[in-house]
């Protein structure tokens, strides 16, 4: 039993949900996610953040379009489909009642 | 001085030091094989690709143009070693042991891709060679041998480019020249195979539940299927290419002749069965579309199986299978119309000959000299039949006339030929029969037959056929000639004909031995 893959496992599930928090506000492309991410320390580097995106659009979380770029390839921004926003409402629930229920334990 | 590599990474162009690329090339090699599902791993293959690109082109000015290995190293600190990506593999899906596992027989296989980098048309062919190691000019060479058979090897080509998807990410490059298939390499997964079973015998040995042992059944099931497609997708592959190969043969007339003595293509039977133009067409079309489909759908099923794609095709498949739907329903309409012309009534065309003989000497019945189908021989009671339609440009040549020969009721010998031919009404049948040409002669006591009768080429096929009656008075001697064996018709029975004498006696033909 290591404990990064228990770190991992803790983050994962949340960070998720801080992606969703961070699309429902407007929509973002990959490299803006992640700086938000860093500012917060939930996420070091921007290769951990490709494969959640695109399973995240493939199950029907989020979709994206297409803007041209001046500084290299086409960028894809991202934003929440009607059935993300009702995904992320869910989480943000969860997170409130496990924040409560994890305070409430280790207290 | 160092030596640069141009690459091209999303689309943008890229001047690499040699080291900075192996770096590059190893870094996505090693990301790539942590994604485990293929559509999956494509799609963010190409989006890191297209980072990437981002970020090498923020390090460029025009004081700088090449990429060197710092830039790499910069790169993989804002993207993060490839450990770091898995962190985001579904960890709680699989235990660690399974995981090691995928991840070793992902790096071992090898993919099959289209390389269009080295390609000079669609690059199918350096596609295969870099799957199987070789030098492209070699399957370009066989391709060229098959495309000489009738240009099939242009319409394998085309199902191959659809079957084969393209090498988009420098992964995916990687991928196409990955770990060498050999003999021993294929041995190595049998033993693997034959090792997973033993251990799952002995896992079920100990854990017997009902469950587990379910459970462990449709592993060991999935295994096998997943080695023995393989072999029957070389087999699917190889049936879809002979297909396609005789397929184009079939319906290349010109070709045809060249291998066999058959000079009949499809096209000319339909020409000769079918009634009119439209007609043709549609069954000529509609039977290229039905076999074609199918032999097709083997091809690429079988390369689907054989090189490990995932099948993306539902809507072509759909496409296809109605088409080819629609094929059969258009062969049974014009089959059905068709048929209908052959069997509705018949029309006899009859002309009698009385001839002039000396009835003391023996009549000889011969083959006449104009043969059109010389290479009909009968040996041992078997009739090899080299031709039985022959197409010329005025008229068509068939090889069925009867014979029969009979006692006469009168005192006079008589030939009889009987002209027959089926059609939707009797008019139209006997207007058929008249059409048939048939030809002999008589000269004192010898008849010629032709083994052979004609219709003139544009008329249709509806079931034409030539009787003769031959009719010998009491008393009177026959004889068939050295050659009658090519006379088709005369070789009914389990006689030998050849030289042969026969005489009416009472009213019965008796062979008299001589």
């Amino acid at each position: 039993m290591k404990v990064e893959n228990t770190k991992a496992q803790m983050r994962k599930g949340i960070l998720e949900y801080c992606i969703l928090s961070i699309l429902s506000k407007r929509e973002a492309y990959p490299s803006d996610i992640i700086a938000e991410l860093k500012e917060a320390k939930l996420l070091v580097v921007e290769g951990t953040l490709y494969p959640l995106l695109t399973r995240l659009k493939n199950a029907g979380i989020l979709a994206y379009r297409w803007e041209e770029s001046s500084a290299g390839p086409p960028r894809k921004y991202y934003s929440l489909t009607s059935e993300g926003e009702l995904f992320c409402q869910e989480l943000a629930k969860t997170w409130q009642e496990l924040y409560q229920s994890v305070n409430k334990v280790t207290k | 001085m160092k030596k640069t590599i141009t690459v091209h990474i999303a689309n943008f162009i890229f001047n690499i030091e040699e080291e900075a690329y192996k770096e590059l090339q190893d870094y996505l090699k090693k990301i790539s094989v942590q994604f485990s599902i293929k559509e999956e791993r494509d799609e963010i293959m190409f989006d890191i690709e297209a980072r990437i690109a981002e970020l090498f082109r923020e390090r460029l000015s025009n004081q700088k143009e090449v990429i060197v290995e710092l830039d790499i190293l910069e790169m993989i600190s804002i993207m993060g070693s490839p450990e770091e990506y898995i962190v985001e593999e579904d960890l709680n899906a699989e235990t660690n042991e399974e995981e090691t596992e995928r991840s070793k027989t992902r790096k071992n296989t090898r993919q099959i891709y289209r390389d269009d980098e080295h390609a000079i048309l669609g690059g199918v062919c350096s596609g295969l060679a870099a799957y199987f190691g070789i030098d492209p000019i070699v399957i370009r060479v066989l391709f060229i041998i098959v495309t000489l058979m009738g240009g099939s090897g242009i319409l394998i080509y085309l199902i191959l480019y659809f079957a084969i998807p393209e090498a988009k990410t420098i992964a995916d490059k990687l991928k196409m020249k990955g770990e060498k298939i050999d003999v021993s390499s294929i041995k190595g997964q049998f033993n693997k195979v034959k090792n997973e079973i033993n251990d799952e015998v002995h896992k079920r040995k100990i854990k017997t539940t009902f469950n587990r042992l379910v459970s462990n059944f449709v592993i060991l099931f999935k295994r096998f299927i997943k080695v023995f497609s393989k072999f029957i997708g070389f087999a699917f592959l190889i049936a879809g290419i002979l297909g396609i190969v005789s397929l184009v043969v079939i319906f290349n007339k010109d070709f045809l002749s060249l291998l066999t003595e058959q000079s009949i293509s499809i096209s000319d039977l339909l020409g000769l069965l079918f009634e009119s133009d439209t007609h043709i067409f549609i069954a000529f079309y509609s039977l290229i579309a039905v076999l074609l489909i199918p032999i097709s759908y083997l091809l690429v099923k079988g390369i689907q199986l054989l090189f490990g794609i995932k099948n993306k095709f539902t809507s072509v498949k759909v496409i296809f299978l109605t088409l080819w739907i629609i094929g059969v329903c258009m062969l049974f309409v014009v089959g059905v119309y068709m048929v209908r012309n052959l069997e509705e009534t018949s029309g006899d065309i009859i002309q009698i000959e009385y001839l002039a003989v000396n009835k003391l000497e023996p009549l000889t019945i011969k083959l006449k000299n104009n043969s059109i189908f010389s290479g009909m021989i009968r040996t041992n009671d078997e009739v090899i039949l080299n031709e039985m339609v022959k197409l010329t440009d005025s008229v068509t040549y068939f090889a069925f006339p009867r014979l029969v020969v009979e006692p006469s009721e009168v005192d006079s010998v008589s030939i009889e030929v009987i002209k027959r031919a089926r059609g939707r009404k009797e008019s139209e049948a006997i207007k058929s029969a008249e059409g048939i040409t048939y030809d002999y002669s008589a000269l004192k006591n010898e008849i010629e037959l032709s083994n052979s009768f004609s219709i003139l080429e544009s008329t249709k096929f509806r079931g034409q056929n030539v009787k003769i009656i031959i009719k010998i008075p009491e008393g009177m001697k026959l004889n068939f000639s050295s050659d009658i064996e090519k006379l088709i018709s005369a070789v009914r029975g389990n006689h030998d004909l050849n030289n042969t004498t026969w005489m009416n006696k009472e009213g019965r033909m008796i062979n008299i031995e001589e």
